[in-house]
């Protein structure tokens, strides 16, 4: 039942996506009529092209429905299998959670804290092997950081 | 301009600018020996660090990751049947099956000297072509710039993946998101609503760090990183793939030529090219039973070409300011980090520049694939290092340089969006690359329309460089879909060729 889900919503993910472009290319040719010429008219070339071609693309998958979507080959995407969204989605919420400890305990201490926690529980590297990577790659940031004279957040907590 | 030709190249010579070339190759090689990384991730990584640096030595450094890159990208195509970048696959059907016939170190030693003539001949060609050009380029008025403009962003629309319209769509996204913030042409603020943040506009370095560098990592890590696997052995015959590149010479020279003439049309040569080659060699070679089990001449075709057509992707880049690819698209982005005008202005007062950039080409081709010669074996053995153990790396690489924009947490907040379309853009089949140029041509493509209507109206339309222009996009467009269909077609039927292989 959850792959067939799955299934469905990579095979209907797109048209969603295309309809979400359409009107938000509705909404700046909208929009820009308030602008003085200067301002309004390139935005309302771009966004009179883009509904055309949104609704082309619409049109085209609507000819072409229950077949199979090609992925763009120049991304070397390959296909998605089954755990590809679940997965991807975990790796979001890394990401996340990195941006999140970033902005709130600073930049070095939350890279140490980062690169341990993912390396440890996600992939079940060594305690050891993780601490001297995350120790390692603080190091390299803080010399970058002096070198390069990089500016770094002031964290949110302390 | 011989003047410019030689002063170009005592500029790059101070160890500083070198420097910066040889850490550019360097990056070129580790980004390229990663499958799925590539250039394009590359110098979008670099990008936001560009910023207060000598404008000639980021430019190099640019430069030397983007020729690095298809030198570097042979080790996972031939050592793991795992393509390093989009331009390397073809190599995968010979280089592949060598290396499992212990033939791995020939095939690499093939492949990188075949690599280096081929980008001197892509240099070369550049050079040539620069005198040729420039009278023509400098004749330009505003509406014919704007119609190159659309003719760059169609052809790329068109060609960068699979579904024309999807990429064209994608072009108008980005042609879109560039309008966000201050009108170039009137002293208006176009849909930042109150948020200060996007005043300025969206910053290029962030759009480019979350629609390419998020993405493949995230992909990467979902995948599993199928990157570790049993090492292969080399084996001996680095100098025989050498001598074997001599030995087809004639070959490496047509299909060096081909390179550059594939890459000169911008968004097909990064994709196809080397599929084009391939497909050239294996159809009119006289032997062609070895083909996909192991011949050398599959693997010396793909990979000169794949290197000239750097030169060729700088052709329209530096002489219209149309990128040739979307690796390209970031070099433009850089030379306006360093408040160079792309276009014929670079013609007419940056001359040395556009020298610069040749000689750095040359020279990062001779050392990036001078560099996998000489150090094949280390290489080769990072190949097979386990990719979880390099994603917190460039993550924080990601991260750090998108905080270096504002300092502001929308900068992150930006940065994660970003990634997230982007990975939704790879899941829908919606090509990235389209979306980034389209941001990218956006002021240049206004400020052109806007100054084109200004001084004649609509009748800009009318005039004979613009229909020119207009003819020449609709037959690029038609035949060079023609092409890439043509192309995907001779890949298919050889792809199960491989997999038969001993």
């Amino acid at each position: 039942m959850k792959s067939r889900w799955r299934e469905a919503l990579t095979a209907h993910l797109q048209t969603p996506f295309v309809a979400g472009l359409l009107i938000l290319m509705a909404v700046m040719f909208w929009l820009s009529r308030t602008f003085s010429l200067g301002a309004k008219l390139f935005p309302m070339v771009v966004a009179g092209a883009g509904m055309l071609l949104a609704l082309l693309e619409l049109l085209r998958q609507w000819r072409s429905r229950g077949a199979r979507e090609e992925q763009d080959f120049s991304d070397l995407a390959g296909d998605d299998d089954a755990s590809t969204y679940p997965q991807g989605l975990l790796h979001l919420g890394w990401v996340a959670g990195f941006l999140m400890l970033f902005l709130a305990i600073g930049a070095l201490p939350a890279t140490g804290l980062y690169v341990v926690s993912f390396l440890r529980f996600r992939h079940n590297v060594s305690w050891w092997t993780c601490s001297g990577i995350a120790a390692g790659l603080m190091l390299v940031l803080w010399a970058l950081g002096l070198v390069l004279r990089l500016k770094w957040p002031a964290p949110w907590l302390f | 301009m011989a003047e410019s030709f030689i002063n170009a190249f005592w500029i790059l010579l101070d160890p500083y600018r070198m420097g910066m070339l040889f850490a550019g190759v360097a990056i070129g090689i580790a980004v390229g020996i990663l499958p799925g990384l590539g250039g394009l991730m590359g110098m979008a990584l670099v990008l936001p660090f560009l910023f207060g640096m000598d404008p000639y030595a980021g430019i190099a450094m640019l430069i030397g990751i983007s020729a690095a890159v298809p030198s570097a990208d042979t080790f996972p195509s031939v050592l793991m049947g795992i393509p390093g970048s989009s331009g390397s696959q073809a190599t995968v059907m010979d280089g592949y099956p060598l290396a499992r016939r212990g033939e791995a170190a020939r095939a690499l030693g093939a492949a990188f000297a075949s690599s280096l003539i081929g980008g001197l001949i892509g240099a070369v060609a550049l050079t040539a072509l620069v005198p040729f050009a420039r009278p023509l380029i400098l004749a330009f008025g505003s509406p014919e710039l704007f119609m190159l403009t659309v003719l760059g962003l169609s052809l790329i629309g068109v060609l960068s993946g699979n579904r024309p319209i999807k990429g064209m769509l994608a072009a108008t996204a980005g042609l879109a998101l560039g309008t966000i913030g201050g009108a170039p042409v009137a002293a208006e603020y176009r849909f930042a609503g109150d948020f200060v943040y996007l005043y300025d506009g969206l910053s290029l370095v962030i759009v480019a760090l979350g629609l390419f560098a998020l993405p493949e990592i995230i992909d990467l890590l979902a995948k599993g990183g199928a990157i570790a696997e049993k090492p292969k052995k080399l084996g001996p015959g680095l100098l025989q793939g050498m001598r074997d590149t001599w030995r087809h010479k004639w070959l490496v020279l047509r299909h060096s030529l081909i390179g550059v003439g594939v890459g000169a049309i911008p968004g097909l040569g990064s994709s196809i090219i080397d599929w084009i080659n391939y497909g050239i060699v294996a159809r009119f070679a006289k032997d062609r039973d070895q083909f996909g089990r192991g011949d050398i001449r599959g693997v010396i075709a793909p990979e000169s070409a794949n290197n000239a057509k750097e030169g060729g992707v700088l052709m329209p880049t530096l002489l219209f300011g149309v990128p040739g690819s979307s690796a390209m698209a970031l070099l433009l982005a850089a030379l306006m980090i360093f408040g160079i005008e792309p276009g014929p202005q670079l013609l007419t007062s940056q001359l040395d520049m556009v020298f610069v950039i040749i000689w750095s080409l040359a020279l990062a081709n001779v050392g990036g694939a001078l560099i996998c010669l000489l150090l094949t074996k280390p290489i080769a053995k990072l190949t097979y290092v386990p990719f979880h153990y390099l994603a917190p790396a460039i993550m924080v690489v990601v991260v750090v340089g998108a905080w270096q924009e504002t300092h502001l947490w929308p900068d992150l907040l930006c940065l994660f969006g970003f990634g997230l379309l982007g990975w939704i853009m790879k899941r829908v089949g919606m090509p990235r690359p389209p979306l980034l140029i389209g941001f990218i041509l956006c002021p240049m493509a206004e400020r052109y329309l806007w100054m084109s209507y200004n001084l004649y109206d609509w009748e800009w339309l009318y005039r004979p460089g613009v229909l020119v222009i207009a003819g020449l996009t609709i037959a690029l467009v038609a035949g060079g879909a023609r092409l890439k269909r043509s192309s995907g077609a001779a890949a298919g039927p050889l792809q199960p060729a491989r997999e038969q292989a001993p």
